[in-house]
């Protein structure tokens, strides 16, 4: 199989599934959806994981943006599997919440929709070929998990979901000052400016760079 | 700011006065992170605050106030 399709797919097929619940709603010929797209997403990193083992170089795909190599493909697989697991697990716990009457249809549609962008993002988070992507991917499943950890919007689920976007989102903040300090750093290591986060540069740069 | 933790809306406001000195530190340093970059930051933090605003609306509907003194459920 082409090593572009391998590559796009554990971003491409959840974010598909997000538009597919958008339009469609969560009911019972999309409740398997999201399933399929974990499944789907896991079968491609097992694949990137045979290709990328000793492989240095990796695949690169979308114009440079995203880049697969043996890590990116082990996380994936975790991140696939974790999916599915939850992604199989939905369908039920969400019939339960229905017939108690706790959420409706609008909540479970937010609920596929959610669930589907969030892996998507965690998935271009361990692709991403830029730190700036990455850091961006990383903010992103942040931002789309507040409304899941707040779901039944209790309390104690509006509580956890506020410490929850807090305190994320402060360390990831954070993380963007680290992002831009090797940014400096780079650009001081004579990288060109084009590629000055780029991971695989930031590599072939690392002897030129402080504190070397 | 954030460490006090008196009201939703300044902590909000803490977050994103962090958010503007990383940015200033940014442009101090270098020209700026990449413009992809830039606006994908922007875009983010943009939806963080709008969650935020989201969730304080329902702590509001929750606990009858933004008074962050009240989120003491859940505590080591």
């Amino acid at each position: 199989m082409d090593p572009q399709v391998l590559v796009l797919a554990p971003v491409g097929l959840p974010a598909l599934a997000a538009a597919g619940y958008a339009a469609f709603g969560w009911r019972r010929a999309t409740a398997w959806l999201g399933a399929a797209a974990a499944a789907g997403l896991l079968a491609a990193a097992i694949v990137l994981a045979v290709r990328t083992t000793g492989d240095a170089a990796g695949v690169a795909a979308a114009g440079g943006l995203l880049r697969a190599d043996a890590l990116s493909a082990f996380m994936l697989i975790v991140i696939g599997a974790v999916a599915l697991a939850a992604m199989l697990a939905s369908p039920s716990y969400l019939a339960a919440e229905l017939a108690a009457r706790r959420t409706g249809p609008r909540a479970t549609r937010r609920y596929g929709v959610l669930t589907q962008a969030f892996i998507a993002a965690m998935a271009l988070a361990v692709l991403a070929a830029n730190l700036g992507v990455l850091w961006v991917a990383v903010e992103a499943t942040t931002i789309l998990t507040a409304f899941l950890v707040g779901f039944r919007r209790t309390r104690e689920a509006t509580e956890a979901a506020w410490k929850y976007v807090v305190i994320c989102s402060v360390g990831i903040a954070l993380a963007l000052l680290g992002l831009v300090l090797a940014h400096y750093a780079a650009l001081h290591a004579n990288v060109p400016e084009d590629g000055a986060l780029d991971w695989a540069v930031l590599a072939r740069h690392a002897a030129a760079s402080t504190p070397a | 700011m954030l460490v006090t933790r008196r009201r939703a809306l300044s902590q909000v406001v803490g977050f994103l006065l962090i958010d503007n000195a990383i940015t200033a530190t940014a442009f101090l340093t270098t020209n700026g992170v990449p413009l992809v970059v830039e606006l994908g930051v922007s875009l983010d933090v943009l939806l963080a605050v709008l969650v935020l605003s989201v969730l304080t609306n329902r702590m509001r509907a929750a606990f009858g106030g933004t008074d962050l003194d009240e989120l003491r459920e859940l505590r080591d």
